[in-house]
């Protein structure tokens, strides 16, 4: 568990943007049906989703998300410094797509851009990394692009995974600000249990083979290529409730914080199941913890952000809010964040 | 805890009604056991007796009373 805080770090804007093609999960066909499908959304919570074009990739999302911030707050694109770029899903293998970003968002060169390949941890990862760079006294303004496109790496023929994820892109703008407040965050990981969500080829300990691409009925059902994502929906049920309450639990303690004086929990999105058990342990009021997985799924990396701008964006626009931030999943990797979010820019939800 | 009333707490996650349920039951005959029941279970143990269970101890689990030796006999009245 790797503890960092800031103070006078502001989150000063955040957008999102999701395609506007729904994948509605009641009407799916084969392998879905019947009763076990209307069981898995009531479960799952998870109603519907978006899903790119084939043409479309996670920073083609997130640059729109940009734009509209950027519109939305009047700020320069000159007054970024720093961009992060957090996906699962880059433009290529190589290079890095965060200088892409750069060229193309029209950021001045020199900007310092780099990926980070997170998912479910993500956003609160590349937010800690955000207010650590904002910190420092010669970065005016630090951008961070959180997006994913699932759609392109899950088999639609895979009953665990098939209904679950949705594509989208956000754009998270940090500054300096005497408002700020104190920021807390703890950043944890245990690759012993790497195997239980993972896309097994393409990289360089299992190359792309003809082989690879053919999909097969596996063992748990699921009819998938050694390209496309397996997951083990009850090894990553049981790592999450192992792991996720005590980390939440020790940070508030750090930050000598009660939970009652948290206004908003907002969890990962990863199944509403999970995270109405997560909320019961943690005896937190069910009605602050907002939700956006009915309408977008499980959008990965870009959950949180999703959920902030579409389930709490007027209350963070004009008031003051402390919330608490909790990513998890794929690594396996979690993370915690508790914030305060004071007259945060939210631009209406693109949809492209 | 009482075994009736963890027995309650399986046929709630099951959505079970009608069926009278023993410890000799077999899950499979019940239901598809698929990760969500299995995601059920594990979230009824860590409810009430505030213990997470390894998915993968539940492979050699066939009866309701494998689930409960897999708990502790003892913690069950």
């Amino acid at each position: 568990m790797a503890i960092l805080s800031y103070e006078g770090i502001a989150i000063s804007g955040i957008g999102a943007c999701v395609p506007r093609h729904r994948i509605v999960n009641k009407n799916l066909s084969e392998p879905f049906s019947g009763a076990i499908l209307e069981k898995t959304i009531k479960t799952t919570g998870i109603e519907e989703r978006r899903g790119a074009e084939r043409n479309t990739c996670a920073s083609d999302l997130c640059c729109e998300a940009a734009r509209s911030l950027f519109n939305h707050m009047g700020i320069s694109t000159d007054t970024i410094d720093v961009l992060i770029f957090v996906t699962q899903s880059p433009d290529y293998r190589i290079p890095a797509t965060a200088p892409l970003i750069q060229h193309r968002l029209g950021l001045k060169q020199g900007t310092a851009a780099f990926d980070v390949n997170l998912g479910c941890s993500g956003y609160v990862y590349g937010l800690a990394m955000a207010y650590g760079f904002a910190a420092q006294p010669h970065i005016e303004r630090v951008l961070l692009l959180v997006g994913d496109t699932p759609s392109r790496y899950v088999s639609p023929l895979d009953q665990t995974t098939g209904i679950l994820f949705g594509d989208g892109g956000t754009a998270t703008i940090l500054e300096k600000r005497a408002d700020g407040g104190k920021a807390f965050f703890s950043l944890n990981s245990d690759g012993k249990g790497g195997e239980a969500l993972q896309i097994k080829a393409g990289g360089f300990r299992y190359p792309s083979t003809p082989e690879t691409m053919v999909r097969r009925r596996h063992k748990d059902g699921g009819v998938r290529s050694d390209e496309e994502l397996f997951m083990d929906g009850a090894a990553i049920f049981n790592f999450t409730i192992k792991q996720v309450p005590g980390d939440i639990k020790k940070l508030i303690e750090f930050a000598q914080t009660p939970l009652s004086e948290v206004d908003y929990l907002v969890f990962h999105q990863a199944n509403r199941f999970i995270t109405d058990h997560l909320s019961k342990k943690l005896k937190f009021p069910l009605e602050k913890v907002p939700y956006s997985l009915d309408r977008f799924g499980n959008t990965t990396c870009l959950t949180i952000p999703l959920t902030i701008v579409t389930g709490i964006g007027k209350e963070i626009e004009t008031g003051q809010r402390k919330v608490i931030l909790s990513g998890f999943g794929i690594g396996l990797s979690w993370a915690t964040a508790l914030l305060t979010i004071n007259r945060c820019c939210i631009p209406e939800l693109v949809e492209v | 805890m009482k075994k009736e009333a963890f027995i309650d707490g399986l046929k709630e996650i099951m959505e079970i009604e009608e069926t009278p349920l023993t410890e000799e039951t077999v899950l499979r005959d019940l239901m598809e056991f698929n990760s969500l029941a299995l995601m059920g279970i594990i979230a009824l143990i860590d409810e009430n007796f505030d213990m997470v269970i390894e998915a993968e101890s539940f492979e050699t689990v066939k009866t309701i009373g494998d689930i409960m030796t897999l708990i502790g006999l003892e913690k069950f009245e």
